[in-house]
């Protein structure tokens, strides 16, 4: 296949200019799409040329296939990076590029649309030995038959609303004796919230712990993985802290778990960068949720412990060649979401411009950012300011680095998350490694204690402010006068 | 010098004399005593940095009329109270500007109704931001002056029309 000459990346933001520093590194050109909201920000700057593609609504611009078909033809791209989030796993688009003869760096549309089916993935994974979360969702709704199924499912066990969503109609049974009552009662519920009483029941999972695998797939059959990411710290299933290698995770659970995500990948033959992400756990047994077929926003924590460069690879993959060896998982990376957001306030975005942005430097410390100071947060996207990612040979290192790394960062103008991310790194429970994708909730008050208090806070602004020498005469006479 | 700003238990006034400050909230006075500075930094892209005796270092930047600040990885600002001039004893119908400024806000049109002590305009000035209200009960004549216009000290910005009690 012949070499990638022109790339277009049909997203904005941090991981558009992280494309670009790649490309640029390969003496590949680049191509940056932008909205209204994006015109003057750091990748359409930073990127070869430069086309706009409509008014800032997502839908109107990044979400807008025909306007990025036409960014294509008008430069001469002949590839497309499609980040994440937007078109990145939209089949109908990748078929439509692969028609004009441009390669998206993704997989074949076939594999998007058979894993972004997220009931109908677990059960094709299933065929494949692949673990998945054992259940029960048939018509039969006998108090007879749920009374089978809960046993061969084992406790505890969640009862749900087929038709749910929201808590509503949710149970959860820690044995036999238990069973009818509470479906009975999520049956009533659930008629009342949804009009509908069938119930599915599902394996609880206590303290689950969210373990997803990197895979690579290449164009001759082959796909290896490129090891684990922890993602289990987590608020409302938005990850928010991710780590490399996973913290208290024996080498056989790590092998069997490698193994079933490379049987999930080729379930699908699966090419280019995908993420097979499990539940696991307390006692080790670990079922599969599903596969992103994206580069996802965590790669940074497997590249700086593989050395790699997963764009490089994506690049270099959809150009025919073939995958590496398994690389060998060295030291320890950690990284953490930099949002425009309050945490005090219920994490409600905090739009606005960002007057003034410092992030500390140094080895093994590394900052993908889409904005720099002057840079204005929107309504429009996702509110997140920077990823920081930092390595250390030890995982007890590498979380002081992060806490010196985040105490060192500035960011004036939005309120952002940035102390109470340093609070929670800084948890014993984070120390030890006793993560669970409830742990965020279950801490949540004292992540937001503060340490300066407002006196100190107000005598530091007027210190800060005598400095400035903008101090005001009007006032000081007031006070002479009393 | 003296600060007043703006906090969620209302205004507050900072004192400052070196490192010792008193804050006053209109009830009591808070007595407080800072690190000595050692020194005061230029630091881009910000306002500068102060460096205290013992190693702990505050950055901030001032815009317009707040104050960002960030010490020991936590950030926090404050807005300066606006102040607030009423032209009280003022028998004039011309609502001069008390400084040189920029107007941010005009709340005044033709023929509009203000109550003495209610806001006509907000003007900008050494960053702060001062509310000026009407000195008696009044009516608007004549607006000589639109928002994001500069107007010099003693410059007629407003002219009123007084209504007889």
């Amino acid at each position: 296949m012949s070499s990638i000459k022109k790339i277009l990346i049909a997203n904005r933001g941090e991981i558009a200019v992280r494309v670009i520093r790649t490309a640029k590194r390969l003496g590949i050109k680049s191509v940056a799409v932008y909205s209204d909201a994006d015109r003057d920000s750091l990748y359409v700057r930073l990127a070869d040329e430069a086309i706009y593609i409509g008014s800032s609504e997502p839908k109107q611009s990044y979400l807008n296939q025909n306007a990025i078909l036409n960014a294509i033809s008008e430069t001469g791209s002949d590839a497309v990076h499609p980040g994440y989030g937007f078109l990145s796993e939209n089949a109908e688009f990748a078929e439509k590029l692969i028609q004009k003869g441009i390669k998206f760096l993704g997989p074949k549309p076939a594999s998007i649309r058979a894993m972004g089916d997220k009931i109908g993935s677990r059960l094709l994974v299933a065929k494949y030995q692949v673990p998945v979360v054992p259940g029960y969702e048939g018509e039969d709704q006998s108090m007879e038959r749920f009374m089978i199924e809960a046993k061969k499912i084992g406790f505890p066990i969640m009862a749900k609303a087929s038709a749910g969503g929201g808590g509503k109609g949710m149970r959860r049974i820690e044995s036999i004796e238990e069973l009818e009552a509470n479906i009975l009662s999520a049956k009533r519920e659930s008629i009342s919230s949804f009009g509908d009483d069938r119930i599915l029941l599902e394996k609880y999972i206590t303290n689950p712990r969210h373990v997803e695998f990197q895979i690579f797939g290449d164009t001759h059959g082959n796909v290896i993985h490129l090891h684990e990411r922890d993602c289990s710290l987590q608020r409302r299933h938005q990850k928010v802290v991710e780590e490399s290698p996973a913290p208290n995770f024996p080498s056989e659970l790590k092998k069997k778990m490698a193994d079933a995500a490379v049987q999930a990948a080729k379930a699908v033959s699966y090419e280019g960068a995908g993420t097979v992400e499990f539940i696991l756990g307390e006692s080790g047994e670990f079922y599969f949720l599903e596969m992103n077929t994206r580069l996802q926003v965590e790669h940074p924590v497997t590249e700086m412990t593989t050395g790699l460069d997963l764009v490089e690879l994506q690049i270099r993959v959809a150009e025919g060649q073939r995958v590496p060896e398994i690389p060998v998982q060295h030291g320890h990376a950690i990284e953490v979401r930099v949002y425009a957001e309050d945490p005090s306030n219920q994490f409600l975005p905090s739009i606005g411009k960002i007057h003034a942005l410092s992030f500390p430097e140094g080895d093994h410390i590394r900052v993908d950012s889409g904005v720099v100071s002057g840079s204005e947060i929107s309504i429009y996207y996702d509110p997140m300011i920077a990823k920081i990612i930092v390595w250390s040979e030890q995982r007890e290192s590498a979380i002081d680095k992060m806490i010196q790394v985040l105490e060192e960062t500035i960011v004036f103008g939005p309120i952002t998350n940035i102390s109470f991310l340093r609070a929670l790194v800084d948890t014993e429970g984070y120390r030890l490694g006793n993560v669970s994708t409830h742990f965020i909730a279950s801490h949540e008050p004292s992540l937001n204690e503060k340490k300066v208090n407002l006196h100190t806070r107000l005598a530091l602004a007027g210190i800060a402010s005598s400095i400035t020498k903008d101090s005001d005469p009007w006032i000081v006479s007031e006070e002479s006068n009393q | 010098m003296n600060h007043r700003f703006e906090t969620p238990e209302g205004a507050i006034s900072v004192f400052v004399s070196e490192n010792f400050l008193k804050l006053n909230d209109g009830r009591r006075v808070y007595k407080i005593k800072l690190e000595p500075v050692e020194a005061v930094i230029e630091r881009e892209p910000f306002s500068g940095e102060i460096l205290f005796e013992d190693g702990n270092r505050l950055t901030y930047l001032q815009v317009r009329s707040e104050i960002f600040l960030h010490f020991l990885g936590e950030t926090w600002s404050f807005r300066r109270k606006e102040r607030e001039i009423a032209l009280a004893h003022s028998t004039s119908p011309e609502i001069k500007s008390p400084m040189p400024g920029k107007i941010i806000q005009m709340h005044a049109e033709i023929g509009r109704h203000f109550e003495a002590g209610e806001t006509i305009l907000i003007l900008e000035a050494m960053k702060m931001e001062n509310a000026i209200k009407a000195p008696f009960s009044c009516t608007i004549r004549e607006i000589l002056h639109q928002v994001g216009e500069i107007v010099q000290q003693d410059e007629a910005i407003v002219i009123l029309d007084k209504i007889k009690a």
